[in-house]
This record gives structure tokens, sequence and C-alpha cells, in this order.
């Protein structure tokens, strides 16, 4: 009997979609991992809405599918009127290219399980690419069942949808990133501040890939009206 | 379960598959070039198409994810998953919440996935128990192909392909859709395109034939042209 035996090298490497931040594709081998949960941690007035943003406008304008979903009771209207600063953002994505959805109002009231339904129903009637959760971390206060849990079946069930979710994390001034979800993400990119000579500088780290060769150490950014956040000093 | 219904520039984009694949010669394998971020969303459309509006009984083999959630995802959308059997080559794999049993698992896979069509027949009337009809089945659907390149490497996946499409063609009118993104995916989507007869493009929500074989001449002259066929 003949045994062949099959080269197990392989052909590809995994799929990718842009950022949308200029200056990270270069760093983390050409995207994000698609599919892939990865956690954007940072401090307040770091970025990470703004990071989170541009992740779903850089879709939508190559004609992907966004859900940003928010656990902050925030209204449409109401994101809109400071995300309408950036000229990236153009209103008539959301509700075309991009839905929103509020899980603020929902969160007090239901466990872990029907939060996810809930957040499985609207993926499953937009049939999104990219995904967005704003904070997550909000949900940890919130949610009557076991956080942990809840945030392990989320990131399972997120992959397994097949698209690219973005969830931020907001962390006190002396923490990277949130501990719960870390080992569940399959990215963490931190956001920072440093204080360097009276002023605050802002930076960007990818602490974790899976599956990417990544640039380490702290990269300057700077968050400008027309990109957001642009990587600075990546030196590739 | 929660319904949602289709948006209308799906809609219409279904509508358009049903009117190009309608007339096709079943036991042709159709190649269908599709960027690899769509492939939840059109092969949603896909088995829209052809189990809902066609009525045709399906084989689906989910490689990308477990087949509870295309079969969540089919339910959302209100489809009839009755006639619909599922080969679950991931299941086995992931630690997930939902609880379903696929028509077949496939224990040890998806990293052996060259034993697929020898495993299908055995499940068929042709050499083994007779669990599942092959002859049955109006169109078999891989959720999706080239994914299976990151378990086997490309060899073990075109040599499955060309034997999958061998099974396909053994079973008398079978529709196979092979739904590939050739920009990412060019040496199996050449592959595929040397064993189909018409080649459709999907893009946004146009449906574009790139390239047709005629088999109803003397000669298989290939036709090739763009046509816009409908869509939003």
């Amino acid at each position: 009997m003949n045994v062949v035996e099959y080269p197990m090298k392989k052909m590809q490497g995994l799929s990718r979609i842009p950022t949308g931040i200029p200056g990270l594709d270069e760093m983390i081998e050409g995207g994000f991992p698609f599919p892939s949960v990865i956690l954007v941690s940072g401090t307040a007035g770091t970025g990470k809405t703004t990071f989170a943003l541009k992740f779903l406008c850089k879709g939508a304008e190559l004609g992907e599918r966004g859900l940003y979903i928010t656990t902050l009771s925030e209204p449409t209207q109401w994101m809109l009127r400071f995300a309408s600063q950036f000229d990236f953002v153009k209103p008539e994505y959301f509700g075309n290219e991009i839905v929103y959805m509020d899980l603020g109002a929902i969160l007090r009231e239901m466990d872990g399980n029907k939060i996810l339904d809930t957040i499985e129903n609207k993926i499953a009637e937009v049939i999104p690419q990219r995904i967005v959760i704003d904070p997550v971390t909000v949900v940890g206060g919130m949610i009557r069942s076991d956080y942990r849990t809840f945030l392990f079946d989320m990131a399972n069930m997120l992959k397994n949808w097949n698209a690219t979710t973005v969830v931020t994390g907001e962390v006190n001034p002396n923490d990277l990133y949130p501990p719960e979800i870390a080992y569940a993400v399959d990215g963490i990119i931190l956001l920072m501040f440093s204080e360097e000579a009276g002023a605050r500088r802002k930076y960007l780290e990818v602490l974790k890939m899976r599956g990417t060769n990544h640039l380490t150490g702290r990269q300057s950014i700077d968050i400008t009206r027309s990109e957001g956040i642009v990587v600075l000093k990546a030196r590739f | 379960m929660f319904a949602v219904v289709m948006n209308e520039k799906d809609l219409a984009l279904t509508r358009s598959i049903v009117r190009e694949i309608d007339g096709l010669w079943r036991h042709t394998p159709i190649l269908i070039d599709v960027k690899f971020t769509q492939l939840v969303r059109i092969n949603l459309i896909l088995i829209k198409a052809l189990a809902d509006i066609m009525k045709m009984r399906g084989l689906i083999i989910s490689v990308d994810r477990p087949y509870q959630y295309i079969v969540y995802l089919l339910k959302m959308h209100k489809i009839n998953t009755d006639g619909l059997t599922f080969i679950d080559v991931i299941g086995n794999f992931s630690a997930d919440r939902k609880v379903l049993t696929a028509g077949i698992n496939l224990i040890g896979e998806p990293f052996r996935i060259d034993a697929l069509p020898d495993i299908i027949t055995n499940f068929s009337g042709i050499g083994g128990s007779g669990a599942i009809d092959l002859k049955s089945y109006g169109f078999a659907l891989i959720d999706n192909i080239s994914t299976l390149i990151n378990y086997n490497g490309y060899p073990v996946v075109e040599n499955f392909l060309r034997n999958f499409v061998r099974l396909m063609s053994v079973m008398n009118n079978i529709f196979f859709p092979i739904v590939i993104d050739s920009e990412k995916y060019p040496l199996l989507y050449e592959t595929a395109k040397s064993l189909c007869k018409k080649e459709l493009k999907i893009e946004n929500y146009q449906l574009l034939v790139k390239t047709q074989v005629d088999t109803r001449g003397m000669s298989d002259e290939i036709i090739e042209h763009e046509a816009k066929l409908g869509g939003l």
C-alpha cells in the first residue's frame, strides 16, 4: 500500500484587512487578521473611539459593512455630533454601511447569555465584516452573570461570525489593559500617554497580535482631524 | 427566534443569481469570484437562492465556522433548513455555547480534508450505509474551501477539490458552486477555473459573468465577456 505524505507547509498566510490607521498596517504584516478579535486599550482620551471609528470607516470605504455597538446608552446623533468633526467620518455611512446599535439600555436588565443573543441577532441581521464594541469594559460593572465567562463566550461567538472585531477597553492610568479580556482576544493594541518635558505625548504599542510578526515597542502617534490616529515613527 | 428580512440589495442579488443559474446544466460546477470578507453574506445569498427560492435539497460542508452558525443565520433569515444536510468539519474544534449535532461530524478534521470525498461516499448509497442519498441533493456548497489551505496546505486542497468535483459529477444533476477570492487565492482559483464551465464575479451588489464555456457545440469554445446582469 502506498502511503502518501502530504506537505504540511502552509502556502497561504492569514487573511488580513486594513486597519485604516496610517502606519499601523506596516507594523502588523498588512492589517488585522480576518476574522479576529482585537482589544484597543487605553486611559480616557487616548483615542480608543477614534481608532474604532476609523476602522469602521475604512471598511465602509472598501464596501464592507460595519456594526458599531456602544455600551454607553448614547443616541446615534450624539455620537455623530463628535465623530463628524473628523473628515473621514461621512454621515452617509451611518444607517447604510455602518449600523449603530445601543446596548447600554439592556445591559442592566439582562444576563450575559441574553446580551450575547441580542448582539448575535444584530450580527445575523447586518452580516458585518467589521464590528466595534465600545467600550466593552462597561459591561463588567453591569451584567449579573460571570464577566470572564461572558467575555470568553463573546470573543468565541464574534470570531465564528467571520468578522474582525475591535473592542475598546478603558483602564486606569497605571494599567496597560483590562486583564479579564486579554486572554480571550487575538490582538492587543495599547494607546497611552507619556509625560515628556512637560508635555503629554501619545503612543501606540502592539502588545500582542496572533499569527503576526509584529513590530514591538512604543510608536509615537498623532490624532488629526483628517485621518484620526496616525502612527508617526514606525521603524519598518 | 427573532427573524430579520434580508435587505433589498441582497434580495436583488439573490434574484440575479437565480436567473443566472436556473438554466445551467446542473452537473457543471460553477466558479464564483468573491472577496474573502464577503463570503458569509454571499453564501447566505446562494443558499437562499438555491434552497429557499429554487427549492433544492442541499449538502453544506462547514469549514469556516461550526455549522450551527450557518443554521442560526438561515433561520434568522427565515430560510427553511429541513432540506439541508450539514457536514461539520470544524465543529469538534470549537468551544462553543451553541450545541447542535450536524448530519455528519468529521472527528479530527479539517487537517485531513483529503479524506472527505471517501467519507461522503461511504455515507452515501454508493458504497456504504446509505445514510445520505447524494442523488437526492440539488446542490452542494463548501463554506468555504479556501480556509482549508490554512489546515492542509495548497497541494492537499487542490487534490481534494479535484476529487470532490469528480464525486459531484458522478452524482447526476447536482449543482456545485465553488466560491473563492481570486485575488487572495490565485492558485486555488486557477485550479477551480480549470474545472468549471462558468465563471461569475460578485462585486458589491453586482453579478458579472466573467467566462463561459459553451458546451452546446461540438467543441468547447470559451466565450469571454463581462455582462452586467442585475442587482442594484
